[in-house]
């Protein structure tokens, strides 16, 4: 939670739009949203034209998109919204494992998704993780999913000793260096070693804009939930 | 086919655009019968016109009267080998069948044969003055009798077989129209039946035991006063929870799955990398596409293909991967989505896998049934061994004009 307090202290309260077709889900994502200081709620919709005429460019940091609108789909406006606006972070919700939309996007995309199942955003801390890092321009997956998932076989993932398994996962949950070094009780010295030596097994140049979204791109590719 | 060869060759007689014999036998009678009405008038026509020069024949060239059956003779040295040609053309040869340089052929030796046969028979009755002008005048006029006839005849003939293929064409779409509408009930009679199955069996069953597990929790609490029983309570509870957990995990989700592939109504590639998503972690599989595909046909914005469309290639690929998983024991799959401009324009999808390959023999279930479902949308199906090892399946589905009607965005 390091990054999120910094950029409140900044004064810059990530600015958070909700499309949700049924109302109690987004009444209580803005429950969520309200209750921290560093997080504030500017749109809420109810539906795809509903969205689509309120998320105006600029307007928000992160939009929290519904897949299953009753008027559309959340993907395809959620398409439509970051075309419009490219700097805007998208974190799809739904009931279904939809975990793999996050690989079909990326190739249309210039930024990543991030997915979190319904069930774990209603808990707080994890959906405020999500929407903040997010925000920072990472993808952040499902917990749930994420402590699922297996290496397929033959995989360069499957490859991965399990230290840095287990640090790739906490990255891939949204999860500052600082909070996986704690966790893990190492120092923020082996967390970076540990990333280096991800990025390398994983085949991801160093020198790409972020290397930490490729590695969790490539855990989702070659990972397995079933 | 039949409809291949008129639209190449538009120049040419409709051959064998003919579906339906009776309808063919119809039309070429009718063409005899023009054809002939057509000779009978032009040889009444020279008769008529014999006559009456005869009559006002000025100049003195054996002048006879015109008895009434030397102008029958001539009626008929006109009829005759003109009549005949038409019935050789139309009826004998049947030229309707050919294109147009056979027809051409042999109406030009036809009718040059039928003009000889009438000039001379005219001769006989020496009624026509020697003069060589009048001869070539009156053989043109025997060719074109012939010509004009039995052309008229077969204009009107492929005019009417166009006709006639068109309303086949309507009968064969609506009878097509017809077995789709009937199979598409079937299909969701038999999705309702293994919903309501399912429905029936494991779940109802589950929570007919979560109930009774409830149940026996609320008299146990009703009773209980104990700080054991407490604790016995919240275990109990908790297995509960996880229990109906697994519930919605398992039989709602797949349920749901059953109905609609989720991500379907998103795209055919998100929905295709969700269902490999759900691969065991021993395949390994990859989804390659054409920039075009991505751009034109799937855009997630802007879906241009039948949500149908999508849902039969999404069972190609399922049934691919089954395949080479259960036959082949393939531990890497390669799916591919293209456009293909052959004949013309289709969506391919390829499936490349690094199995045991194609056992000689193999008798297809799953796939004939695939075959049949892409056959009805123009499609096709190959199976094939791959020389580097393993199988490679391919499924074609021909791209309609109009597949832009399916603007899944919006609704
Ligand atoms: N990828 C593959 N690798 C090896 N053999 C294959 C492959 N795909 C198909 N075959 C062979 O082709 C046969 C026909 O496949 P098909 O899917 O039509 O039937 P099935 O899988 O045997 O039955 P069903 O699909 O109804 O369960 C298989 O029995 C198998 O022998
Ligand atoms: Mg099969």
């Amino acid at each position: 939670m390091a990054d999120a307090g910094a950029e409140q202290a900044r004064g810059l309260a990530v600015r958070v739009a909700v499309v949700e077709d049924e109302s109690l889900m987004r009444w209580m994502v803005r429950k969520i949203v309200e209750a921290r200081p560093d997080m504030r709620m500017v749109h809420e919709a109810a539906g795809f034209a509903e969205g689509r005429d309120l998320v105006q460019p600029g307007t928000a940091d992160v939009v929290v998109m519904d897949i299953d609108l009753g008027d559309g789909n959340g993907v395809a406006l959620a398409t439509l919204l970051q075309q419009r606006d490219p700097r805007l972070g998208v974190l799809l919700f739904s009931s279904h494992d939809v975990l793999d939309l996050v690989l079909a996007v990326r190739d249309t995309m210039r930024r990543p998704w991030s997915y979190l199942s319904k069930k774990s955003s209603l808990e707080p801390v994890t959906l405020a993780r999500a929407i903040h890092a997010t925000a920072r321009g990472e993808v952040v997956l499902d917990p749930e999913l994420v402590g699922k998932a297996t290496a397929r076989e033959g995989s360069a993932l499957a490859a991965l000793t399990q230290g840095q398994m287990k640090v790739l996962r906490l990255v891939a949950e949204g999860y500052s260096n600082a909070y996986v070094a704690e966790a893990l009780q190492l120092s923020p010295r082996s967390v970076e070693n540990h990333l280096h030596a991800i990025y390398k097994a994983l085949d991801i140049p160093t020198e790409n804009s972020n290397p930490r979204v490729m590695a969790v791109l490539a855990f989702v590719q070659q990972s397995s939930r079933y | 086919m039949a409809d291949d060869v008129a639209a190449r060759a538009p120049g040419l007689a409709p051959v064998g655009r003919m579906p339906r014999r009776e309808d063919e036998r119809e039309a070429a009678r009718r063409a005899l019968a023009l054809g002939l009405v057509n000779v009978l008038a032009a040889s009444l026509a020279a008769a008529g016109q014999w006559a009456s020069w005869r009559t006002e024949n000025e100049l003195d060239i054996h002048v006879t009267s015109p008895d009434w059956w030397r102008v029958l003779a001539v009626f008929a040295a006109n009829l005759v080998p003109s009549g005949l040609a038409v019935v050789v053309c139309l009826r004998w040869v049947g030229v309707w069948r050919y294109g147009w340089r056979r027809r051409l052929a042999v109406l030009a030796s036809v009718a040059a044969a039928s003009s000889l046969v009438r000039l001379l028979l005219l001769a006989t009755l020496r009624y026509s003055p020697a003069d060589l002008w009048f001869v070539v005048v009156e053989a043109a006029f025997g060719v074109l009798a012939v010509v004009l006839a039995v052309s008229l005849a077969l204009y009107d003939f492929d005019v009417g077989a166009e006709l006639r293929a068109a309303e086949v064409r309507r009968r064969e779409e609506e009878a097509r129209a017809e077995q789709a509408a009937r199979e598409a009930q079937q299909a969701e009679l038999d999705v309702r039946r293994d919903v309501s199955r399912r429905l029936h069996g494991s779940l109802q069953q589950r929570l007919v035991i979560l109930t009774h597990r409830l149940e026996r929790l609320s008299a146990m609490g009703a009773s209980g006063d104990g700080g054991g029983a407490r604790d016995g309570m919240a275990d109990e509870l908790r297995a509960l929870a996880d229990e109906l957990d697994e519930v919605r995990e398992r039989d709602v989700r797949e349920l749901s799955h059953a109905l609609i592939p989720v991500g379907v109504d998103i795209g055919l590639r998100e929905a295709l990398m969700i269902a490999l998503g759900r691969l065991p972690a021993t395949v390994s599989t990859s989804v390659t596409l054409d920039p075009v595909v991505l751009e034109r046909l799937d855009a997630p914005d802007r879906p241009h293909m039948a949500v149908a469309d999508r849902l039969l290639v999404l069972d190609v690929v399922e049934e691919g991967v089954t395949n080479a998983v259960r036959h082949g024991s393939a531990h890497t799959i390669a799916v591919h989505l293209g456009v293909d401009v052959g004949a013309d324009v289709a969506f391919t999808v390829t499936l490349d896998d690094d199995g045991s390959g194609l056992a000689p023999g193999a008798h297809e279930s799953g796939l004939a049934r695939l075959r049949e479902r892409l056959a009805k949308r123009g499609g096709s199906l190959t199976l094939s061994a791959r020389s580097e090892g393993g199988c490679r399946l391919v499924a074609r589905l021909p791209l309609a004009v109009d597949a832009a009607r399916d603007g899944g965005a919006t609704r």
